[in-house]
């Protein structure tokens, strides 16, 4: 038997993001993988997890641009383009911008997305606040809209980039894909609900942990920065067998499950 | 490029208003042209083609490849960036998903990454195993050296050559589905539109492309991981925009 380091979705994003508020804790656990000499595999789980919040925040910025062009396609241009190239955005005009993101605001459900259009605002101020100095207080509209989006799929580069780093730096070998419903966790489910637990997606790296201990024979540590799953270690390893663990102290733990002598499994 | 153009047309299915024929010849046309406006390109590119190495090679047209093939990722670079300015500007006037938009993007740092790395790993092979070799190298020596530096660049060649043309074969069906003619194709439709591509090639295509990216890219990554360097002049509001985005989804 075997230990195996699994490293979630907070850790692999946060890394490279330079998250100030998580950013130290994932610094060491970097540091400790790296002096440790300890190899991580990822999930599938958290792969796919990864690959869909980039293209969520890809698709949201995308929108939130494609939406700002049309309404100053409206305001500055009467809807034409060839009006909109010679027309410039100044102070003046932010009260429409701020209406426009306050009505997109109005037809959301979820705080999610109100929390998003609220980031989106402050991005397209900023920006406009870092063009004015450069043009005189007077911002070429299509200029403008164009740096918003160069910018926005830099950091899209960048983002790519960044996850090569930090699978590099971390020295982290591909599984193979776990289903995660290839294993049933119902009781565990049950458990972690009466404490008010039920995040799906930690749910789901759970279940393909627990599969892979019962089909590979491993002891997955899982090593997250996140509180919530954190506070749930004693139920999940209860019933799954699987160690999770702060990011802080992963390293050590894995070590301590290594010098355990496990015993002889029976055919 | 001829090659690249038909077998790049047969691999898709293009709309019916359009002939293969007369598109390739359109594309070539288009080709020659920007050859022959671009007076420095196309300097480059005969010279390189001069300087291609091939036994026997001599010392001064080795390193003319090198300096050649340094100019040509500047230059790819360049025309990168401006490539991507118009992306930037297409994505407005579309309702298309925008990771393609991205996506494609990020193809183009990943040729500008791609050349870069041609450029130092042949200027690398060439300085040790050509023109800092001591004392008078044997022609076999020579030749053998020629021969190990296209073994070496053989399998990314090859990969890039499949992610170019997945990318040129996603753009292709895009535009040609949203233009009604060969004058609007070359003049660029006003709105790409997601309702004119036929839905099951785009997926397809659009997959095609995302999975040659992903793959040509980690394998670069271990060729040469200084190319994936952060950048130092990243935009700070969009930085932000980023980061608070990402950690909202994470904490939710």
């Amino acid at each position: 038997m075997s230990a195996r380091m699994y490293p979630d979705v907070c850790v692999l994003l946060t890394l490279d993001f330079e998250q100030t508020l998580l950013l130290r804790k994932c610094t060491l656990f970097k540091q400790s993988i790296q002096r440790l000499n300890i190899n991580c595999y990822l999930l599938s789980t958290v792969k796919k997890i990864r690959k869909a919040i980039i293209e969520e925040v890809v698709e949201a910025g995308g929108n939130a641009l494609r939406g700002l062009w049309f309404h100053l396609s409206m305001a500055k241009g009467a809807g034409l383009p060839y009006i909109l190239e010679n027309a410039v955005l100044t102070e003046e005009d932010l009260p429409g911008i701020k209406q426009f993101f306050r009505e997109k605001i109005l037809t959301q459900q979820r705080d999610l997305s109100k929390d998003q259009i609220q980031i989106q605002e402050v991005w397209a101020i900023d920006t406009f606040r870092n063009m004015e100095n450069s043009y005189n207080g007077r911002v070429p509209v299509i200029d403008y809209l164009k740096r918003l989006s160069i910018k926005h799929n830099d950091y899209y580069v960048e983002t790519k980039n960044s996850i090569l780093r930090t699978e590099n730096d971390l020295n982290l070998l591909d599984e193979e894909p776990v289903n995660p419903n290839s294993v049933q966790i119902t009781d565990l489910k049950k458990a972690l609900n009466e404490v008010g637990f039920d995040d799906d997606e930690d749910l789901n790296h759970i279940s393909c942990l627990k599969w892979l201990k019962q089909n590979r024979g491993y002891v997955p540590v899982f090593a997250t920065a996140d509180r919530a799953l954190y506070e749930c270690k004693d139920i999940i390893y209860e019933h799954t067998g699987v160690v999770v663990e702060d990011a802080l102290y992963a390293a050590s733990t894995y070590k301590s499950v290594m010098k355990k002598p496990w015993p002889v499994r029976r055919a | 490029m001829n090659k690249f153009y038909s077998e790049s047309l047969n691999e898709i299915s293009i709309p019916k208003r359009f002939d293969k024929e007369k598109l390739h010849a359109f594309l070539m046309d288009a080709l020659k042209n920007s050859l022959n406006k671009d007076e420095v390109f196309r300097k480059l590119i005969i010279n390189v083609s001069k300087n291609y190495p091939r036994f026997p090679l001599k010392a001064t047209q080795a390193s003319e490849y090198i300096r050649l093939l340094k100019s040509l990722s500047r230059k790819v670079a360049r025309e990168g960036y401006k490539l991507n300015e118009i992306i930037a500007f297409d994505s407005y006037q579309s309702d298309i998903p925008y990771i393609i938009f991205s996506n494609n993007t990020l193809g183009n740092y990943t040729i500008s990454y791609f050349h870069e790395y041609k450029a130092r790993a042949t200027g690398e092979h060439f300085r040790r195993n050509y023109l800092l070799v001591r004392g008078r190298p044997n022609l076999p020596d020579r030749k053998r050296a020629i021969q190990n530096y296209f073994q070496m660049m053989k399998p990314i060649q090859k990969m890039f050559q499949a992610l170019i043309k997945s990318q040129f074969k996603l753009w292709l069906l895009i535009v040609l589905s949203n233009s009604e003619s060969i004058k609007e194709f070359a003049k660029g439709p006003q709105f790409l539109s997601l309702k004119k591509i036929d839905q099951k090639q785009f997926e397809s295509l659009a997959t095609e492309h995302s999975e040659q990216l992903e793959n040509f890219r980690r394998e670069l990554y271990q060729l040469e991981p200084d190319l994936f360097r952060p950048t130092p002049d990243s935009d700070e509001p969009t930085q932000t925009m980023w980061q608070n985005m990402i950690m909202l989804r994470i904490t939710e």
